[in-house]
């Protein structure tokens, strides 16, 4: 009788070290399987659509044959430089510079005085639609050059050009 | 005296066993204490971003300082280069009143960056705490920066010093 209520009472000691250990693990499983919050996700998105509209909104000054013109990126500026590309002119010289060279330059200055100085890796593109085919006018990336490899919020904007072709721009903040 | 040493010996195993015992309890409570300052923290983050978001929307959507068009609707992401220049001194002559119910404690600047470089300081309301000799120091430790791009407009249209739309953005700091 004695050993049977001994036995009894060294199970249960174990039952009980087994029960605390078990709680312990499904704590710490508890802690470790609970997700990150996802920083921001909703000024991320805002971030790269107001920055992206805003460039596009913003009147660059051109310094034109000894002329000063006010121009819009989104539209003429952008416009300027696809016809560069097709026709190999532009209507515009910016501190002697084409469109599309005077847009890389702009572009990457703003670009890096805001998400470049807040830690923030992007990419930029242009790209001219004729119907099926493409036709890269402006790439550009971040100062460190690492672009997007992995997951990223993007805002696009459509211009149309002479009638039935269309310019893309395009802008990734990476995550 | 054998009957003594097995006493002896079975008194020492009950108070290993306690001792482990609370050993683990202990264990248990710092892994709990560790878990919840950090809970705490990053939940404090989170209402700070969230705080942050809610400001940044309301200033972007502020009709003291958005773009209007008469009676069309407002351009958004657009500020008022004209109107920014007056918003600071009504943010000030009415920030207990009104004010300070939008923008608790929240520092908001305006930047423009191109093509000419300048800024509006538009509100800022600091925590503060009055010391027992009468003197107020700030009682924050953190500033949470969070930033929006606009297009800023020019309705003068100045040609010389800007096209109708320049380039900035929005900076609000949340002191926490």
């Amino acid at each position: 009788m004695r050993k049977t209520k001994r036995g009894q009472m060294e199970t249960v000691g174990l039952v009980v070290i087994i029960i605390l250990i078990t709680l312990g693990m499904l704590f710490m499983a508890k802690f470790a399987l609970k997700s990150k919050p996802k920083k921001n996700a909703f000024a991320q998105e805002e971030l790269t659509y107001t920055t992206l509209s805003a460039l596009m909104e913003t009147e660059a000054k051109c310094e034109n044959q000894e002329e000063i013109v006010w121009l819009k990126i989104g539209k003429t500026l952008m416009e300027d430089c696809a016809e560069r590309e097709l026709f190999g002119s532009s209507t515009y010289n910016c501190e002697g510079k084409d469109s599309c060279l005077f847009l890389e330059g702009l572009l990457q200055e703003l670009l890096t005085q805001t998400l470049g100085k807040w830690g923030r890796h992007y990419e930029f593109k242009a790209v001219l639609w004729e119907g099926e085919r493409t036709t890269e006018l402006i790439s550009l990336l971040d100062e460190e050059q690492k672009g997007c490899p992995g997951e990223k919020d993007s805002s696009n904007l459509f211009f149309s050009f002479q009638g039935m072709d269309k310019i893309n721009v395009v802008l990734s903040v990476c995550n | 005296m054998k009957k003594n040493i097995k006493a002896q010996i079975q008194m020492s195993e009950t108070i290993a066993v306690l001792f482990i015992f609370f050993v683990l309890i202990l264990f248990g409570l710092i892994f709990y204490t560790k878990y919840s300052q950090i809970s705490f923290e990053e939940k404090r983050e989170e209402l700070t971003d969230r705080q942050a978001i809610d400001v940044s929307l309301k200033t972007l959507f502020l009709p003291e300082l958005i773009c209007s068009q008469q009676e069309a609707e407002p351009t958004e992401n657009c500020l008022d280069l004209m109107k920014l220049e007056a918003a600071s001194k009504t943010f000030s002559k009415y920030r207990s009143e009104y004010y300070f119910n939008l923008f608790p404690f929240v520092n908001i600047t305006a930047v423009e960056l191109y093509p000419e470089e300048r800024q509006w300081g538009l509100y800022d309301k600091q925590k503060v705490k009055q010391l027992e000799n009468g003197s107020l120091v700030k009682d924050w430790t953190n500033l949470k920066k969070t930033y929006f791009v606009v297009a800023l407009r020019n309705e003068t249209k100045e040609k010389e010093k800007g096209g109708e739309y320049s380039f900035g953005f929005l900076e609000i700091g949340v002191y926490s």
